[in-house]
């Protein structure tokens, strides 16, 4: 995975909560996941599907208090799992949207799917180059996983 | 004035409703994917439309081909995430007014809008 993929999600996600909430998020360096507790999901997870010059998926995976702190920022003053799943999946469809800014339109997405209380992190192409960006928004912790194939156009 | 608001996303479809409060619309509709878009632009021929792009059962970009088909004088801010350059000059060339970027602000969702609604 090159250095534009890390720099390009890193950005959008800071920027995002950023844009939505005026707190930007810090996002960790990003990382390989060694073990099944690097890529453990939270209550909710939000899979964008990735089709185009490269395949993969997006996942946003936060837990219920994040998107429960982000709700009022949106105007919402409900709280319910409903509403986080909404809002799980337009984090992820946002961030992978915002991520065309620089890898264009061949890199398409999906609409979000997004899982409640998963048991396990979705399953990743087998051959795909898996990235996992740790972030932090207030004293909430959440991750963006991103798992490419090469870019066809470079294989 | 009329509005439709085509989101897949409640959270969305909600804060613009909240956010365009200052325009004075008589009647918003809602639409969680661009087939029921398209059915509710033929029954309540809003005066503008904002349109998501990639939401289930029918896109967005495909559901402003099928409006402004049926109405070439439909007004449409296309409100997406996709920040492309191509997707942007796509949306104006199907006839799209206006291109929003998501994550979208009260400001920029007004000035959007004000644009639109000018004669």
């Amino acid at each position: 995975m090159d250095e534009t993929i890390l720099r390009v999600f890193s950005a959008c996600a800071t920027g995002y909560f950023a844009s939505v909430a005026g707190e930007p998020a810090t996002v960790g360096t990003p990382f390989l996941p060694v073990e099944a507790g690097d890529t453990a999901p939270a209550d909710f997870t939000a899979v964008i599907g990735i089709t185009g010059r490269r395949r993969g998926v997006v996942c946003f995976s936060a837990p219920r208090p994040l998107l429960q702190s982000l709700l009022p920022a949106l105007g919402e003053s409900g709280h319910g799992d409903p509403l986080c799943a909404d809002l799980a999946g337009e984090i992820a469809n946002t961030i992978a949207g915002n991520a065309r800014s620089e890898l264009g339109a061949a890199f398409m997405i999906s609409v979000p799917v997004v899982i409640a209380a998963p048991a396990a992190a979705p399953a990743f192409p087998r051959d795909a180059v898996r990235y996992v960006f740790p972030l932090a928004w207030r004293s909430h912790r959440a991750a963006l996983w991103v798992a490419l194939e090469q870019d066809a156009a470079t294989a | 004035m009329k509005l439709l608001i085509a989101d897949d996303s409640l959270i969305v479809r909600r804060a613009i409703e909240r956010n365009v409060a200052w325009a004075g619309f008589g009647e918003i509709r809602f639409a969680a994917n661009g087939r029921r878009a398209l059915e509710e632009y033929r029954t309540f021929r809003p005066d503008i439309v904002t349109m998501d792009i990639t939401m289930p059962e029918m896109d967005g970009l495909t559901a402003v081909d099928a409006i402004l088909r049926e109405d070439p004088a439909a007004r449409i801010l296309v409100v997406s995430a996709l920040a492309d350059k191509s997707t942007a000059v796509e949306a104006i060339k199907r006839g799209a007014q206006g291109f929003l970027l998501k994550p979208i602000t009260p400001e920029s969702l007004r000035e959007a809008v004000a644009d639109l609604l000018e004669p």
